[in-house]
């Protein structure tokens, strides 16, 4: 009985860090993925790894969404992306107590984007 | 009320050793640039423990590991380690872990505390282990730069692919020195490469508290003219890409010790490491 408590750790202190490559264009800019990301995902202030991150790479068609769902609302987002016909799922990752991350998916060479994140490029 | 009476004392016990360099800092050796051990274990903050206090940023959301997570996958490994002694490096608290070409990256300011003249002398040790290659890629990935990106001076420090499972490890300096490690790494603990390098044209090259490599005639380097920033797995432009692997610490010395004594020196920076000493 006294680890009953662990029982009840919400499922989401377990989620995988997803990867999605979105595509922009001028009627969905970097700026609008940016914002409409920018405000989900968990949020850890201790590891950065569970941050929502839309990355600045220098591609003029794709940003990368970096984001782990803090909950089963957020679950379902990402599942929805899955069928949007401008995001493919580029990596799913986890990392296991403080161990290194891991891959679960890795669709890195099938999707590739610009990797120069030396220059930061206005959106569309 | 009560709680916070008698709670205030740790607070302010906790927060004084918060503020303190750890252990082994080198805050107090006048020589030494930087000293950034990145073994924190949390937060966006990469600290500075040297006189210059150039505090990094975690950009990207890079993993926090904890050093034992630098054993992980040793028992699987292929390994053919040259030079054939069993040498690691082990991770020393906590490294950081990147995912190569996500943006994941440490920034330091800008600054001119890094704008060495064509010749000047320094010294510098780095434990990293790599991620073993997935990517169908041949590019080079850059593990340090310290340059203003593809700007070509200063100096960077690269992954050569050479094969999915190999990669050779060198240093640039612009505008064409070209220095490798004389082997491919092939397994993912972590190592500890150093550098040394006078006035004069000679560097030699470290692994594991080992010279494996020494250089004359080598010619200076393009100097970044009004400072430049040092950054970690951060792409300096153009072809080369981000590094997967996981870094330690990482220590620059704005001196040298003579030839003769580098071997000593850098041996002992290895036993620091091996918990043999300071």
């Amino acid at each position: 009985m006294r680890y009953f408590w662990f029982f009840l750790i919400p499922s989401f202190l377990f989620a995988d860090t997803y990867i999605f490559r979105v595509q922009v264009d001028q009627t969905t800019p970097k700026s609008s993925v940016d914002s409409f990301f920018s405000t989900k995902g968990r949020k850890d202030e201790s590891q950065p790894f569970y941050g929502t991150y839309v990355l600045q790479q220098s591609d003029t068609n794709y940003v990368l969404v970096k984001i782990t769902p803090k909950d089963d609302s957020e679950e379902v987002l990402i599942k929805n992306l899955y069928s949007l016909p401008n995001a493919v799922l580029w990596a799913q990752i986890s990392i296991a107590g403080q161990g290194e991350p891991q891959f679960v998916i890795d669709n890195r060479a099938k999707f590739p984007v610009d990797t120069d994140y030396s220059v930061v490029v206005a959106s569309k | 009320m009560g709680g916070i009476k008698f709670l205030l004392p740790f607070l302010l016990v906790s927060s004084v050793f918060a503020l303190m360099p750890p252990p082994f800092s080198c805050s107090l050796d006048p020589d030494c640039l930087f000293d950034m051990p990145l073994n924190e274990g949390w937060g966006t903050r990469a600290n500075d423990y040297s006189r210059n206090g150039l505090t990094g940023t975690l950009n990207g959301g890079p993993a926090i590991v904890d050093g034992q997570g630098s054993f992980t996958g040793w028992g699987t490994e292929t390994f053919s380690i040259i030079p054939t002694t069993f040498t690691h490096t082990p991770m020393l608290g906590h490294y950081i872990y990147f995912i190569g070409n996500t943006g994941e990256d440490i920034t330091t300011a800008v600054t001119s505390l890094f704008e060495f003249s064509s010749n000047k002398p320094f010294m510098f040790i780095m434990t990293l282990k790599f991620a073993l290659i997935t990517l169908s890629d041949s590019n080079d990935a850059s593990i340090m730069n310290w340059s203003q990106g593809a700007n070509l001076c200063g100096f960077t420090m690269e992954a050569e692919h050479t094969d999915p499972q190999r990669e050779k490890l060198l240093i640039f300096f612009p505008p064409s020195i070209v220095l490798y490690w004389p082997f491919d790494v092939e397994d993912t603990r972590p190592h500890q490469y150093g550098l040394w390098r006078d006035g004069a044209g000679n560097i030699d090259l470290f692994f594991d508290g080992k010279r494996v490599s020494q250089n004359s005639g080598i010619g200076d380097f393009t100097s970044c003219a009004g400072g430049s920033a040092m950054n970690f797995a951060k792409a300096k432009g153009g072809a080369s890409q981000e590094w997967s692997g996981g870094l330690g610490g990482i220590r620059f010395w704005n001196n040298v010790v003579p030839r003769s004594q580098a071997p000593g020196f850098f041996l002992a920076c290895y036993k620091y490491y091996n918990g043999g000493g300071n």
